[in-house]
């Protein structure tokens, strides 16, 4: 008993650091997908094409060929990152484009007439999106945008691959050194903990969203 | 004058939705626009209102244009009252204050002082209405377009909307309204026009379709 009070004890610390990546990438890549799903809609044809690229390109590569890039193949051209910094960035990055195509979806999915009572009030474009467009999208696509931050709580684990002590990397040492199984159940228990807690935080916000429809 | 239309026209694809229409609008009148499906009454109000673009013509416009919708269109994540009171913040830049006292005052003109807090999904199709109404209403606007307010409306609710614009005619504003509703158009209308395959056919005032008006459209208005 003593034994698992502490390995549980060492894992924590792998918690801290999987819970910090994890908030780190939301509290960037959200905003920027929201940002460029506007900017996809509003801006000028080159914007566009830019925005269309990036996510064709995070889309479209592997989440750890994406770390591995950052992490060990930009210090080849000088620019170097810690292994957090690497995996905020390339998490940032990667999540940012999927949720630039998921908002974008849920805010074409709005029914055309509010535009045009926005247009007959003469609402600025600062109103209209505040208050009705990102209030009405991000409803829309609340069950994609809980599916990826159940995914990203998994996703977390590929920066053990470039040496980064998260839950995973922690076990792993655990397990080589006392050759135990029951670090990786501790592990899997401290996931579902996590992705429990995400998926309660979206029940909230999807009951606080369906109070008006 | 409010509106004046000089030979607009309007195609969709191939189809000539709108072929020389010339119009003019003065303050105070109440016009109905009517005719049968397809012959292009919501595409002339919704040029009108800027949501169309014509192919050619012009429009002189001295006035600001409020509308109200077929669907209501009324913001889903709103309340009632923060419909209303929207436009007025925003654009007619009240303060939180006055515009909540314009928005009530606006709702309870249409009954509906009770549902401020309500959101659209709580109403019925009528309140809906009358709701887009008051929001309409509180803009002040120089002319209101009704795009067929009752179209979307059981019977039963068609009539409270119906009764709510009747009381509107007596403030001395423009109204523009699409509709089907024969007897209501005649009972409160100026003008009457009346549209066929893209173009006005007729534009007078109900007595002088009476004497005059070819008996095709007197069949139409049942006169």
């Amino acid at each position: 008993m003593k034994d698992i009070l502490e390995t549980i004890n060492f894992m924590i610390k792998g918690v801290g650091v999987t819970a910090a990546l994890y908030t780190c990438t939301i509290l960037l890549s959200y905003p920027l997908g929201v940002m460029l799903a506007l900017k996809k809609r509003t801006g000028n044809k080159y914007i566009k094409k830019c925005i269309e690229f990036y996510t064709w390109v995070f889309r479209g590569t592997p989440l750890l060929l994406q770390l591995f890039f950052v992490y060990f193949g930009l210090p080849a051209i000088g620019i170097r990152f810690s292994p957090f910094q690497s995996a905020v960035f390339a998490f940032t990055l990667n999540y940012g484009a999927y949720m630039t195509e998921i908002i974008r979806g849920g805010i074409n999915a709005i029914d055309k007439g509010q535009w045009e009572a926005a247009t007959i009030l003469n609402l600025s474009k600062k109103t209209l999106y505040m208050k009705i467009i990102l209030p009405q999208g991000l409803k829309n696509c609340l069950p994609s945008i809980a599916n990826e931050s159940i995914t990203l709580v998994k996703d977390t684990a590929l920066v053990a691959a470039i040496g980064l002590g998260d839950i995973l990397r922690v076990t792993k040492q655990v397990v080589t050194r006392d050759i135990e199984i029951y670090p990786f159940l501790l592990a899997a228990i401290f996931y579902l903990i996590f992705t429990g807690i995400v998926v309660q935080i979206f029940k909230i916000l999807e009951k606080k969203y369906n109070s008006w429809s | 004058m409010i509106i004046e239309c000089i030979n607009l026209n309007k195609k969709f694809g191939n189809l000539e939705v709108l072929k020389n229409i010339n119009l003019k609008i003065n303050k105070g009148e109440i016009i109905s626009i009517i005719g049968p499906s397809g012959s292009g009454k919501s595409t002339l109000l919704r040029i009108l209102a800027n949501l169309e673009f014509v192919d050619s013509g012009e429009i002189i416009n001295n006035g600001s244009i409020g509308m109200v919708f077929q669907n209501y269109n009324l913001f889903s994540n709103l309340s009632v009252i923060d419909n209303v009171k929207i436009g007025l913040i925003d654009y007619k830049k009240l303060c939180d204050n006055s515009a909540e006292k314009k928005a009530t005052e606006m709702l309870c003109q249409v009954g509906l002082g009770a549902k401020q807090n309500n959101f659209p999904s709580q109403l019925s199709g009528g309140e809906k209405q009358r709701v887009s109404i008051a929001r309409a209403l509180a803009m002040e606007s120089d002319i209101i377009l009704f795009d067929e307010p009752t179209a979307a409306l059981d019977p039963e609710l068609t009539e409270e909307v119906l009764l709510t614009i009747k009381n509107l005619v007596k403030k001395d504003l423009t109204l523009l309204v699409v509709t089907h509703e024969i007897e209501f158009a005649k009972a409160i209308s100026d003008r009457i026009i009346f549209m066929e395959m893209g173009e006005i056919i007729l534009d007078a005032s109900l007595e002088e379709i009476g004497y005059n008006g070819d008996d095709r459209v007197k069949k139409y208005l049942k006169i």
